[in-house]
């Protein structure tokens, strides 16, 4: 399948060289139809950089961007016709209504059937009282969304989506995220999507990317990278003495701590889980209470900031 | 350039334009307050009713430099309304190029510069008698001289307000009055000291206000006048267009332009 986005050995270094800094570095990935990739990284690891250059609003000082099979520079209205963006900080006029500032974009992109496709997304997004209010009147909440339907409204091929779901109520932002879901599956349209909400990014995303100081420094489904952090957390509450359970686990040999008196935190691979408790139990061991937390993407992300993390 | 985006940039500018009571107030209020203040001067010194030569020079300065003035801030205004706005990004992230941006705005600041000056018009008419429709059919020549010199003045101000960014917004509504004093808008160079003189014949407005005035009051065609302005309005147009792409790729360059919608 050709990929929708192609981005190779991207760079950008602002300054000069010997005073500047590199906010993007040799950065290379691609974006196939109908794939959400998550780009996720902290404050300063050069995500908006990266975006702002695939919006051509910045110039990479070295590297490629492609859409569609074709270089982003020399095809850059055609390009722009078939992507689109929504950002908290990429606003419309706000002393303009929605329905005159999604007319203008839908005009810019050359939509047919404006009124038509205006009034979809307005109900899409559970937004058409809002229709003829100037925007600076609306809440943050009705703004991301009307946001969200100008990212729609030429019908992208590939949207990048900068925290689609921030300042909005649970439920939209479930339905939002049910939007997206909807669009990629039944449209093929592919998402670029960067949020700071780890289990979103976990429920969306195909395939994860993580940028740290300019660089990409994990690529992997979000089930593959939270593989690599290794360790699940059990907490094990029992009924009576602790020396057995003390003695059974130097003697496994598990890593473990009481954090009270019979309460025990266990941290191990979580195919020895089973292994553990069955183990506990054989020992005569009454367990009244487990949890088990598993590492997700947000343990995966902290070990990136706190360096611990290997490729 | 796509004439299709440019109707709806101009559209957007209608849009704003209606909601914006800001736009109003500086375009139509503004112009319209020191056209009197100027025929209520110009009575002053003409010790009575009528305004006499010197004072019909002062009125027929101030409703042409409408022209100027309201053409300029619509070209510099219409940008900045949008990075106040965090909107001019997202406008750019379209197929939209930053000369059909630009073109809307011209078109968009040319109507309503016509506009005001027609107001003017009607105002130095009813209280002093003045009437521009005698100068004929060179009167849109005027006015589109005019406007083709805001445009090129326009343009510089935006470069400026790209590399500066929003701080230097006050240069949208402030810069083009250094040309009053020294563009022959009110009165002939000629009383300018020589080395203000010589920047005074790099204005465009120098030849056309005085073909205004030498055919209003004279009775004169000054057609070379209105030659050398044409020329030197496309010197104008054309600096201003290299100043605004110098500073647009200094801006994608510098991380800049991403900024100015924050």
């Amino acid at each position: 399948m050709e990929p929708i986005l192609t981005v190779s050995h991207l760079s950008k270094r602002f300054g000069s060289p010997t005073h500047g800094f590199v906010a993007v570095d040799d950065v290379s990935f691609t974006l196939r139809e109908g794939e959400i990739l998550g780009l996720l990284g902290p404050n300063g690891a050069g995500k908006t950089t990266t975006i702002t250059m695939l919006l051509g609003l910045i110039l990479p000082t070295a590297g490629d961007i492609s859409y569609f099979g074709k270089p982003f520079g020399s095809h850059r209205q055609a390009s722009l016709a078939r992507i689109n963006f929504a950002s908290s900080y990429a606003q419309v006029q706000s002393k303009v209504t929605v329905r005159q500032n999604l007319l203008i974009y839908a005009g810019l992109y050359a939509v047919r059937d404006t009124s038509r496709r205006i009034a979809e997304l307005l109900r899409l997004l559970e937004v058409e009282d809002t229709a003829d209010q100037l925007f600076w009147k609306l809440s943050s909440g009705q703004k991301t969304r009307v946001i969200l339907a100008k990212a729609l409204i030429n019908r992208p091929r590939l949207i990048l989506l900068d925290e689609p779901t921030s300042s909005l109520d649970p439920d939209i932002a479930a339905k939002v995220i049910d939007i997206i879901k909807t669009l990629q599956k039944k449209e093929g349209v592919a998402i670029l999507y960067t949020s700071h909400n780890m289990r979103e990014v976990e429920e969306v995303c195909d395939r994860v990317m993580i940028m740290s100081h300019g660089k990409i420094v994990a690529e992997d489904t979000p089930l593959e990278l939270t593989k690599k952090i290794g360790n699940a957390r059990v907490t094990v509450t029992f009924d009576g003495p602790s020396e057995k359970v003390f003695s059974y686990l130097n003697a496994k040999q598990y890593r473990h701590r009481f954090p009270r008196g019979q309460v025990v935190a266990v941290d191990l691979p979580g195919k020895a889980i089973p292994k553990l408790l069955f183990g506990l139990a054989n020992e005569g061991v009454w367990l009244t209470d487990i949890d088990i937390e598993k590492p997700g993407l947000e343990e995966v992300f902290l070990s990136i900031t706190k360096g611990s993390y290997e490729r | 350039m796509s004439a299709n985006r440019i109707v709806y940039i101009l559209l957007h500018t209608w849009y704003h334009f209606i909601h914006s009571m800001e736009t109003w107030v500086d375009i139509f209020w503004n112009t319209t307050v020191n056209l009197l203040i100027f025929i209520f001067i110009a009575k002053l010194i003409a010790g009575g009713s009528a305004v006499g030569v010197e004072g019909a020079g002062l009125i027929l300065g101030m409703v042409f430099w409408n022209a100027v003035w309201v053409g300029q801030y619509n070209v510099t205004i219409g940008a900045l309304w949008e990075m106040w706005s965090k909107s001019f990004n997202t406008l750019f992230i379209t197929p939209l190029t930053m000369e059909e941006f630009i073109v809307g705005q011209m078109i968009s600041g040319a109507l309503k510069s016509i506009i005001a000056v027609v107001i003017s018009a009607l105002v130095a008419y009813w209280l002093t008698g003045l009437s521009v429709i005698t100068l004929g059919w060179m009167l849109p020549v005027y006015v589109f001289e005019l406007l083709a010199f805001s445009w090129g003045i326009g343009l510089m101000v935006l470069a400026l307000i790209m590399r500066l960014g929003t701080d230097a917004a006050s240069l949208s509504w402030s810069l083009v009055f250094l040309v009053q004093p020294f563009g022959g808008v009110f009165y002939a160079v000629t009383v300018l000291p020589d080395a203000l003189q010589k920047i005074a014949a790099l204005f465009p407005s120098t030849y056309i206000f005085a073909a205004i005035r030498a055919q209003y009051l004279d009775g004169v065609l000054e057609t070379g006048n209105t030659w050398r302005a044409l020329g030197l309005d496309a010197v104008w147009i054309l600096l201003g267009y290299i100043a605004l792409r110098l500073a647009l790729r200094q801006t994608l360059t510098s991380g800049a332009f991403a900024r100015l919608s924050e």
